[in-house]
């Protein structure tokens, strides 16, 4: 019964994409050039319409995260990879701002909370983390975002570099902030700071 | 801070300003083979001319001779030519670029000292250019003559800045014969820059090529990785037996049972005939027949997948275990790379001491990993140094005692087994005082009158890597700080080698040290903490035992067993760890790990010892230079990543929190309390300098400008150490340090004097005042400076 049934339906499946094809060569009279001149033209359009929002106009393109209540950036150019914040590592004997470390490829990385070192108020980590891989010094360092927002490019023109008052980071921590109150960070300078190396012995 | 450090950091420097010289230059000659218009030509020899002259300069600046005399060379060839005097043909442009090719292979590796006759006859061949114009135009001479020899003269060489290595080698045959014309003799042997090459360069042959050490190390990674597979492999082989055992148990219990019903089931047959309905059905007996034949099956399908599992698990550790052992042959390097700049810096070093020392290395063709080579550099040094500083004395002393003037310092390598290497360095100074060393130690309060009278020679010795020890009365830049040859001692055992020191008074004394060749697999115990595990390296771990709680007693309210016939003190590894005890429970035994470091032991009371296995040393990264009490980290067989303790840091952070329980919280406190310091400094870059090195690292600073107002502030305020200058106007470091010493209330202060003058006068004049340690700016760093300082306040 099944059976029957089953192969009628491809019959007329069958049907169907025949007639289909029958229907595209009628009306399809356009030649290879037609077609190539078609494409040419849509790849054009394209082309200027991302154009007119770029020309002449200086972009960046960064990452954006959550961190606690608060929109940040990162300039994509030094970030690796993006990962869930699962199996970190707790170390001991490490401050406060050290998560712990995760294996990449073989690599101890070590995952460090910017909420410690921007001293914003510690919210506690929540279901969506994820860890924010970046180069630094030729070594790979991760990053804990409450939520990665996504890759966004953003006109240069439109980044602030005075900062409200309301904000308690170090002026050298940051790039600037966009009419979105999204607060660019300097991650290279950030990371850069030497009171985060750890470096103790017991005496 | 370290001398050799500074060079390698300023020739840095260097080599990138000298690229750039050498780069004009070479543009600069090409421009002129072309034969541009006068003007032009005029603007690119003062370019030239110029870029030779600053890279003479630089190079003096960097201590690099023989770069400076080719320079100096090249520099009057341009001058020549600059004068007309020297009409350079292509031949002569041709030696110019092969000499900047040399020039470019001694930047390569400035350590490296080719014979100083190749330099010097590469300069000879420059200043005898000019002479060689006329020859040269009937001599005729074609690079494709020479090409045909190239082979056999360098080979091919996998040199990454040869931008043309046919030229290069072409143009080392064309000096030879340029050189000819001029001697007319056959001198073979002058074919400069290519011995140079062959001298800078490791012997270039066919199958050798250069690979970047990043690349190894990569390959070394993805290998060591694949000791994970191995490591899983053999962990889930062993849970296949423990569920074979279990299984097995099982098996048993169903054969009794089975038995048991098979009995019932004769038994019943016979009573009743099978006419009765009896206890056990037909249907039950079928069952229990069907469920007996698959125990039977499931025992086997284990039994075949254990074997399996061990042969896979087998296969993999020899695979892996030789492309682990091969690469790491791969990275492999001789002695020689660390030692070739030994020499050199035995002789500035000791002219600085103002003492004559001689330096014999034997046995550095021996190999290491590049690892444990980095890592064995630092304490090396250190020891030469001590060898200079403390044992060799002054050739007045030496020829008083009849010894030869200079002192002698013998290194050498012995390869003691397939996988071990020894390392002696002997001198043939006063040797160690053991008097000094028993008095420092009394005094430091490490050892208790008692304990010192009890120790033999070899124990005296030994003191002498105890932190916070050294005999040097004055703490100088070189050594004294006393913190030295306990790192040295820790970072040898560290890679998993010993060291030892004999000495005999008045003959010297001497340092063995033996290291593993490779970094070897090295054992760990995985324990557990509340929810988690660490693993506590095996090398250092005497004994891991297992006690019932009643036989830990208190002494001095601190909780202590009885081990070996010595009391062993306790302490909870998750106190030393920082981390939160598990609930206590009530427990039938606890677990302890006696560990024993630096000749102090401790036992460690951990939540549960699970296993002892290989573990995969991985370092931490970026920010994590070093953690306390944390060595790096290993993957578990389950891919969890664990921390893998340091057991020299566990040891001390035990005795440390031992000596803090019973102490008063006042005390604590004052422990906690910044330390305040007074700087005396009339240059202001120096003190800004200084001020924030000392500001960076946690002291409370106050910067003064000379030596009275230095003396008094510190009449009006209460500091913990002064930091002086020497020279200064209306007080110097000197007369500070001397009234400091003289007020009855400062007289105990620590003076650390901070100078550019560095002689053995000044130092000993330093100490006759009364500073506490005397510090070379020219040579300062601030984790010397630092180092000091913590180590008196």
């Amino acid at each position: 019964m099944t059976k029957n049934s089953n192969t009628g339906g491809w019959h007329e499946f069958e049907e169907k994409i025949r007639m289909a094809k029958e229907m595209l060569k009628s009306k399809s009279d356009h030649t290879r050039e037609d077609i190539s001149a078609i494409l040419r033209r849509r790849a054009e359009f394209i082309a200027t319409n991302g154009e007119k929002d770029t020309a002449n106009k200086e972009m960046m393109s960064v990452l954006e995260f959550a961190l606690g209540q608060e929109r940040y950036a990162i300039e994509t150019n030094r970030l690796k990879e993006i990962m869930p914040a699962s199996q970190i590592t707790d170390l001991p004997c490490t401050p406060n701002y050290v998560f712990g470390v995760v294996n990449i490829r073989g690599k101890i990385v070590t995952v460090i909370d910017l909420k410690g070192i921007l001293s914003l108020d510690y919210v506690g980590f929540n279901d969506f983390a994820s860890i924010v891989v970046i180069e630094h010094n030729d070594e790979l360092v991760g990053i804990v975002a409450d939520e990665v927002l996504g890759i966004n490019n953003i006109d240069v023109e439109t980044i602030q570099h005075s900062k409200p008052k309301v904000i308690k980071i170090k002026d050298s921590f940051l790039k600037g902030i966009t009419n979105e109150t999204l607060i660019i960070l300097n991650i290279e300078k950030v990371l850069s700071e030497n009171s985060i190396l750890v470096d103790e012995t017991v005496n | 801070m370290d001398e050799a450090e500074l060079i390698k950091r300023l020739r840095e420097t260097f080599k990138i300003e000298a690229e750039e010289h050498s780069n004009t230059i070479i543009k600069g000659l090409i421009e002129l083979e072309k034969n541009p218009d006068n003007e032009r030509e005029k603007k690119v020899l003062e370019e030239i001319y110029r870029s030779a002259h600053s890279l003479k300069g630089a190079s003096r600046a960097v201590n690099l001779p023989n770069i400076e005399k080719i320079c100096q060379a090249l520099e009057s060839c341009f001058s020549l030519m600059k004068n007309n005097e020297l009409q350079p043909s292509p031949g002569i442009f041709d030696i110019f670029h092969s000499v900047l090719k040399t020039i470019d292979v001694l930047l390569d590796d400035s350590e490296e000292n080719p014979p100083a006759d190749v330099i010097n006859r590469t300069v000879e061949i420059l200043n005898n250019v000019k002479y060689l114009q006329q020859e040269e135009n009937d001599t005729d001479l074609d690079i494709e003559v020479s090409s045909e020899k190239e082979e056999n003269v360098v080979g091919t060489e996998l040199e990454k800045k040869s931008l043309d290595s046919e030229i290069l080698e072409g143009n080392t045959e064309l000096i030879e014969h340029d050189y000819n014309i001029d001697e007319g003799d056959g001198d073979k042997d002058f074919n400069a820059p290519a011995e140079i090459i062959e001298k800078v360069s490791p012997k270039p042959s066919q199958d050798t090529i250069r690979l970047s050490t990043k690349k190894l190390d990569d390959i070394y990674l993805l290998a060591e990785e694949s000791l994970q597979i191995k490591i899983s492999h053999d962990q889930e082989s062993r849970e296949i037996k423990d569920i074979q055992e279990e299984f097995e148990q099982l098996k048993g219990h169903w054969l009794e049972l089975y038995s048991e019903i098979y009995k019932t089931r004769t038994l019943e047959n016979k009573k009743f005939d099978g006419n009765k309905k009896t206890v056990l059905s037909k249907e039950s007996f079928e069952l229990y027949d069907v469920l007996d034949d698959e125990i039977k099956q499931i025992s086997k399908k284990i039994h075949y997948l254990l074997r399996t599992s061990k042969y896979v698990s087998n296969t993999a550790e020899n695979i892996i275990d030789n492309l682990v052992d091969e690469i790491k042959h791969i990275l492999m390097v001789p002695f020689t790379n660390l030692m070739n700049g030994f020499p050199r810096m035995v002789r500035n070093l000791s002219k600085d001491m103002k003492k004559e020392v001689q330096i014999d290395i034997k046995g550095d063709s021996i190999e290491v990993d590049r690892r444990i080579m980095e890592e064995l550099k630092d304490p090396l040094i250190h020891i030469i140094r001590n060898c200079i500083d403390h044992g060799i004395e002054t050739p007045a002393e030496r020829i008083e005692l009849g010894k030869s003037s200079h002192g002698n310092i013998e290194l050498i390598m012995n390869q003691i087994d397939a996988n071990h290497v020894q390392i002696e360095i002997m001198d043939d100074g006063s040797g160690i005082d053991k008097e000094k060393v028993k008095n420092k130690a009394l005094r430091s309060g490490i050892l208790s009158k008692d304990e010192i009278e009890k120790l033999d020679d070899k124990a005296v010795y030994s003191l002498v890597f105890k932190s916070g020890l050294s005999t040097a009365s004055i703490i100088t830049d070189i050594s004294g700080r006393g913190l030295g040859l306990a790192i040295v001692e820790e970072k040898i055992e560290k890679l998993g080698g010993k060291v030892q020191i004999e000495s005999e008074t008045d003959k010297g004394s001497k340092f063995t040290i033996i290291i593993p060749t490779t970094i070897s697999k090295s054992q760990g115990l995985l324990v557990r903490l509340n929810t988690k595990h660490f693993i506590i390296p095996v090398s250092n771990i005497i004994e891991t035992l297992r006690i019932k709680p009643n036989s830990i007693k208190k002494v001095e309210n601190k909780s202590t067993i009885q081990f070996r016939g010595n009391t062993l003190p306790l302490i909870h590894l998750s106190d030393i760890l920082e981390q939160n005890r598990e609930t206590e429970i009530a427990r039938k035994y606890i677990f302890i790990v006696a560990v024993e470091s630096m000749n102090q032991r401790v036992g460690l009371i951990v939540d549960d010892v699970l296993d002892e296995q290989e573990v995969l040393f991985k370092k931490l990264g970026f920010p994590l230079i070093k953690v306390r009490n944390v060595a790096g980290v290993s993957l578990l067989g389950n891919g969890e990543i664990c921390p893998i303790l340091n057991n020299h840091d566990i040891i001390r952070t035990a005795f440390n929190l031992r000596g803090t329980l019973n102490s008063t919280d006042v005390e604590k406190e004052n422990k906690k309390k910044q330390k305040s310091i007074i700087i005396a400094e009339d240059s202001i870059t120096s003190r800004l300098f200084i001020k924030n090195i000392l500001e960076s690292a946690g002291y409370k600073v106050k910067a003064t400008v000379d030596g009275k107002e230095a003396f008094t502030s510190m009449k009006q305020e209460k500091f913990d150490l002064l930091v002086s200058d020497v020279e200064m106007p209306r007080m110097n470091g000197f007369e500070l340090t001397q009234s400091v010493r003289k007020d009855k209330k400062l007289k105990d202060m620590p003076i650390v004097l901070v100078t550019s003058l560095n002689n053995r006068e000044d130092q000993e004049k330093g100490i006759e005042v009364g500073a506490n340690a005397y510090i070379v700016k020219s040579s300062f760093e601030q984790s010397n400076l630092l180092e000091v300082v913590k180590k008196l306040i």
